[in-house]
């Protein structure tokens, strides 16, 4: 056996140059954490001082936008709005995210999973704006009408890309020993995965789905051109709508303080939403892996 | 009895054969290999039936890879490739108009490492039955039956369906056989 010795007199003290280097990178990672942090941090703070205010005003939750210049009113609109076609959107794209999902997972490894892959990710990487040009052409176009519903389908698509691979992630995470557990005791491929290994990567498939949601929620430009906005409440999907990241963009850029404020109180709501799923729905996976 | 089988010699030596005994399953020269690696080379063992038959050899001599051919889970294994003959019952397992999933409910398979599924004791003991559609009546019945046999019944009667991530170690039924009369259960 060979020792090799640290330093020459092979004590315990570590030598001065070492120790310099150590503190040195120790303090580029905290910088590095810093600089993302800080940034997060800040935008809360922001959203959080100036949206207070406009969300503790009377009817902010309960009335819909009065006139501009009108002082006053809410954006119960754009909550209903947010809702249903984020809603929507999700029904539309869980399922078959999570089936594509699975199928990528469990039967994908060859040359068409291997194009479903590839087309998922060119989809990440286009812009939003394209989606909701997606959502003009094929519904908007079609009806001749600005609808939720056309939104809801361009969030669908923008959100199938995120579902299905965090879903194929999530299910490939699974130990194959599991797998071999299930078809050992004579179980069909489809009832293995569904009564096995789905059930085992839930969490992670919630998890994916629900940072889709987020994301379709926070989307501005797909909405511009198929839910349109729209000032009274409305819960028709067939209807233009409006929604908080339309009443965002629409407020911020008006001369009126009282409507620049519901933009802030409408960015917070928007942020306390998101926040809210994600809070709840790890709850939910938490107890049901318990 | 004990069988051993020497598998990564060319030859394998005669399996020790009573001549009265019902085989129930044959392998008969029986070669293995993981892409171009060859992992069995003539690897011939006779099973009787309503006997235990234990293999054993050094690790990484292919216990295991020979038992996998048995219920064809090496299917699942990509580059994978077996030859020979594995007769059950006088059916050729390797062919390939077997059907392996009903192959797999006849010769059950247990592994080295429990691998409880994430479902509740009570839906693990009862995977196998509820495959092969048994009734529930049925199953609730094998279900207690199973875990008196190992002795957990009292320990786990009262958390039966509850979902539990980490639980311990419990019996699963591979199939009738396998369960009730360990006729064809194969102990990896």
């Amino acid at each position: 056996m060979a020792f090799h010795r640290v330093g020459a007199g092979g004590g315990m003290s570590l030598p001065l140059i070492r120790t310099l280097v150590d503190r040195l990178v120790g303090g580029l990672i905290v910088l590095c954490v810093s600089v993302a942090a800080i940034p997060v941090l800040v935008l809360l703070l922001f959203v959080l001082i100036n949206g207070l205010p406009g969300m503790l005003t009377p009817g902010f939750f309960t009335d819909p936008p009065y006139p501009q210049g009108v002082p006053g009113g809410g954006v119960l609109n754009a909550i209903i709005g947010t809702l249903e076609i984020v809603g929507i959107g999700s029904l539309l794209a869980v399922p078959v995210g999570a089936l594509i999902g699975i199928f990528l997972s469990e039967y994908g490894r060859n040359q068409v999973g291997n194009t479903v892959r590839f087309i998922s990710d060119v989809f990440t990487g286009l812009p939003s704006i394209a989606f909701g040009i997606f959502g003009y052409t094929v519904v908007v176009l079609t009806t001749h009408h600005f609808s939720a519903l056309s939104a809801s389908i361009a969030l669908a698509v923008l959100m199938l890309p995120v579902i299905l691979r965090a879903t194929e992630t999530a299910l490939v995470l699974v130990p194959n020993s599991l797998r071999e557990a299930g078809l050992a005791l004579g179980a069909p491929r489809w009832r293995v995965t569904l009564e096995i290994i789905v059930p085992a990567a839930l969490g992670g498939i919630v998890t994916g789905a629900l940072l889709a949601m987020a994301r379709a929620a926070g989307e501005t430009a797909p909405l511009l051109f198929t839910a349109f906005g729209n000032d009274i409440v409305q819960t028709n999907p067939w209807q233009p709508m409006g929604a908080l990241s339309l009443t965002i963009f629409r407020n911020a850029l008006v001369p009126y303080p009282n409507l620049q404020q519901q933009a802030w109180a409408a960015g917070l709501l928007l942020v306390a939403l998101v926040a809210a799923t994600n809070i709840l729905a790890r709850i939910y996976v938490r107890r049901i892996q318990r | 009895m004990i069988a051993t089988a020497s598998m990564q010699t060319k030859v394998a030596p005669p399996p020790l054969r009573d001549v009265d005994a019902e085989i129930k399953l044959d392998a008969r020269h029986v070669d293995f290999f993981y892409g171009d690696f060859q992992a069995l080379h003539d690897a011939s063992l006779a099973v009787q039936a309503r006997k235990i038959t234990a293999l054993i050899g050094p690790s990484g001599c292919g216990k295991t890879t020979f038992l996998r051919v048995f219920n064809r889970m090496h299917d699942l294994v990509p580059g994978t490739r077996a030859s020979g003959e594995v007769l059950l019952d006088g059916h050729n397992v390797l062919s390939p108009d077997t059907d392996v999933i009903n192959l797999r409910r006849q010769v059950g398979m247990l592994f080295q490492r429990a691998n409880p599924f994430p479902k509740s004791i009570y839906d693990n003991v009862a995977y196998g039955p509820h495959i092969l559609g048994w009734s529930k009546i049925q199953i609730d019945q094998v279900v207690e039956e199973s875990l008196k046999d190992t002795g957990l019944w009292d320990e786990v009667k009262d958390r039966l369906r509850r979902s539990a991530r980490r639980w311990i170690r419990s019996p699963r039924c591979a199939s009738r056989n396998s369960c009730k009369n360990s006729r064809s259960g194969i102990r990896s």
